[in-house]
């Protein structure tokens, strides 16, 4: 069974946000430095990273939405070295957020805004209960004449997941966006997804509750979670 | 959508004032977003043009608003003649009292009627009838039925809170132990079984009642002082030009009609039982237009048509024929098309197609040929529709077999 943790109440947009930059390292960043990322959210609302700094819910906020949070002080000097590598491994994914090498960031934007997503899908009271019939289906979402596909699925052990997909392989829904650029603009939420589905930016198939239901939390989750860089 | 012609440009411009440019079941998203025309001119008998200037073979009839053919003559006369008076005054017009007359004549179990402008105003106000009348909480309806957009039923997933179907119960279609069982746990708390003559939903086959299924959930209701609420807003005059139930053999409390009975003029009605009739005096009903005396004409002279032609008659057996040899056209290309629930309002199920991924790319063929068939909701058949146009429907769609098979 999928063991939900304690949220502390108003965390889970930051909570999304940190699963789309650790998705970001995990593509860009060596070992070592990705699990830096991994952020610790404390009881006291407070987020550690890299068992190194900690900030506060607003400077975190900060950092991941501007990319300039004030860490607590006293761990900084304690740790200069480690602080500013950490410092350093997050400014690389925010640089990534404005990079304009598309066919680089633009596949990697989308599986970290899918993480984010799936980050609701698991933790977000209304969104997990309204996937809940959902979880023996799975939805296909890729750029289409591209590699770029991914299937996010629910498993027991794991929740809702996105997973890198070697082909088109059947799902029960589709969503394919029609290059790299609409796919990051809807990645970044720039995308009107109302006019893109009859523009034929955006195409849908197969399992229509599962498509309406992914495309609500999708727009929860760009209202909501704070975009990197 | 073709960004280009009228109705891409209009759908850009409702965009910047209307949220989501077009909304609810007729939004794009809901049907073949780039191939269904977003924007309508207008119609005549079962075919409708688009606002680009090209025509269509209709399956729709407006989701089932239109049973007459658009712009039926004798509807539309009565409604001009209508129109020479006015529409909407401070007081009903007598159109009204002939209206509840006329309803309560034609339909055998009910004994007064009441107006307003859609099925989900009084599907909600029966539901509160109902409650009114028994002093109880609790509503129970079948699991993927619809019965309109208020918050207890809705199929949408914004702007809920979990209040809103703390009282409402669900069972399966056709599962008359579930429904018994709901009755057990809460005992002496079911205010009303809303139900629709058959199983409808989106996104699935439709699915006839069993054998004696209405017999036993219209005892039960008898039983336990439940209210039982027929939504026939869909089916209302295309199986029985005298209520659904007549068809399927029962007798309901509660009855709700909208669509074909007013062909397009807005108009719904909720007709009852004399044991019912205090709790309708209790519950508050208006809205602005509510009293339309226009659409009170159009609803009269349908009322009418349906009577004289039996025009329930008449779509059930051009449905019955458009069906079958639909469904023999598709075995003759190999593909495995039913088309289910009742002839009138069939709706395209492809076997093994649980994701609907094949009746959509067939439906998408079929608008290359003109032909509006949804892939997700239940059609309707036009009593406009003549044999001539069913021959030319086949036809076009043994051109979209043939190229749905070609393309695999």
């Amino acid at each position: 069974m999928l063991q939900k943790p304690m949220i502390v109440e108003n965390q889970l947009p930051l909570r999304a946000a940190a699963s789309a930059i650790y998705s970001c390292a995990q593509s860009i960043l060596a070992d070592s430095d990705i699990k830096r990322l991994r952020p610790k959210f404390l009881p006291s609302g407070e987020v550690e990273l890299g068992n190194l700094l900690i900030f506060s819910e607003e400077q975190y906020y900060r950092l991941l939405s501007k990319g300039l949070g004030i860490p607590k002080i006293r761990n900084l000097f304690l740790s200069p070295i480690q602080s500013i590598r950490l410092i350093l491994s997050l400014w690389r994914v925010a640089q990534l957020y404005k990079s304009k090498d598309l066919k680089v960031s633009s596949p990697i934007q989308l599986k970290a805004s899918l993480e984010a997503i799936c980050t609701y899908l698991n933790l977000h009271p209304y969104s997990s209960k309204i996937f809940k019939p959902e979880q023996g289906f799975s939805i296909l979402i890729g750029i289409s004449n591209t590699e770029t596909n991914f299937l996010i699925c629910y498993e027991q052990q794991n929740g809702w997941k996105v997973y890198f997909l070697e082909n088109q392989q059947s799902a029960s829904a589709s969503l394919l966006f029609k290059d790299i650029k609409i796919a990051q603009d809807a990645a970044l939420g720039r995308l009107n997804s109302w006019i893109s589905l009859t523009n034929g930016n955006i195409v849908v198939a197969g399992r229509v509750p599962l498509i309406d239901k992914f495309g609500y939390v999708a727009r929860l989750v760009q209202k909501e979670v704070p975009i990197p860089g | 959508m073709n960004v280009g012609n009228k109705s891409g440009l209009l759908y850009q411009r409702a965009n910047k004032v209307i949220p989501a440019g077009i909304y609810g079941h007729v939004a794009p998203g809901a049907g073949l977003p780039q191939d269904f025309p977003l924007y309508c001119h207008s119609g005549n008998g079962c075919r409708f043009t688009d606002v680009d200037g090209r025509e269509w073979i209709d399956f729709m009839c407006g989701f089932g608003a239109v049973l007459h053919g658009y712009r039926n003559p004798v509807v539309e006369e009565a409604v001009k003649l209508q129109q020479q008076f006015g529409s909407v005054f401070n007081q009903p017009t007598g159109l009204m009292v002939e209206l509840a007359e006329e309803l309560v004549a034609q339909i055998d179990f009910a004994d007064w009627a009441v107006f307003a402008k859609n099925g989900s105003d009084l599907t909600t106000w029966a539901i509160r009838v109902a409650r009114e009348q028994t002093g109880r909480e609790y509503v129970i309806k079948a699991k993927g039925a619809y019965h309109g957009v208020d918050a207890w039923c809705d199929p949408g997933l914004g702007g809920r809170i979990a209040s809103d179907r703390l009282h409402v119960l669900e069972f399966d279609w056709n599962d008359f132990d579930q429904l018994d069982t709901n009755f057990k746990k809460y005992s002496g708390q079911i205010a009303a079984v809303i139900l629709t003559p058959y199983h409808h939903p989106s996104f699935g086959p439709s699915v006839l009642p069993q054998e004696n299924f209405w017999n036993r959930v219209e005892m039960l209701c008898k039983e336990s002082g439940t209210a039982l609420v027929l939504d026939d807003v869909r089916c209302g005059w295309r199986i029985d030009d005298h209520g659904s139930h007549k068809y399927f053999g029962f007798t309901p409390d509660l009855t709700i009609y909208s669509k074909a009975l007013g062909n397009g003029y807005a108009i719904s009605s909720c007709v009852g039982t004399n044991e019912y009739r205090s709790g309708a005096c209790e519950v508050f009903l208006t809205g602005s237009c509510w009293n339309d005396s226009l659409a009170m004409a159009a609803a009269l002279a349908c009322l009418k048509i349906s009577n004289e032609k039996n025009v329930a008659n008449s779509v059930l057996k051009k449905g019955k024929e458009f069906c079958k040899r639909l469904e023999e056209l598709a075995e003759k290309f190999g593909i495995p098309l039913k088309m289910t629930g009742v002839p009138s309002m069939p709706y395209p199920w492809i076997d093994g197609d649980d994701n609907l991924f094949q009746i959509q790319k067939l439906c998408k063929i079929a608008t290359k040929y003109g032909l509006y068939f949804h892939p997700h909701h239940n059609w309707f058949i036009s009593d406009a529709m003549t044999e001539n146009d069913i021959t030319e429907s086949l036809s076009l769609s043994e051109k979209v077999f043939s190229e749905y098979k070609l393309s695999f």
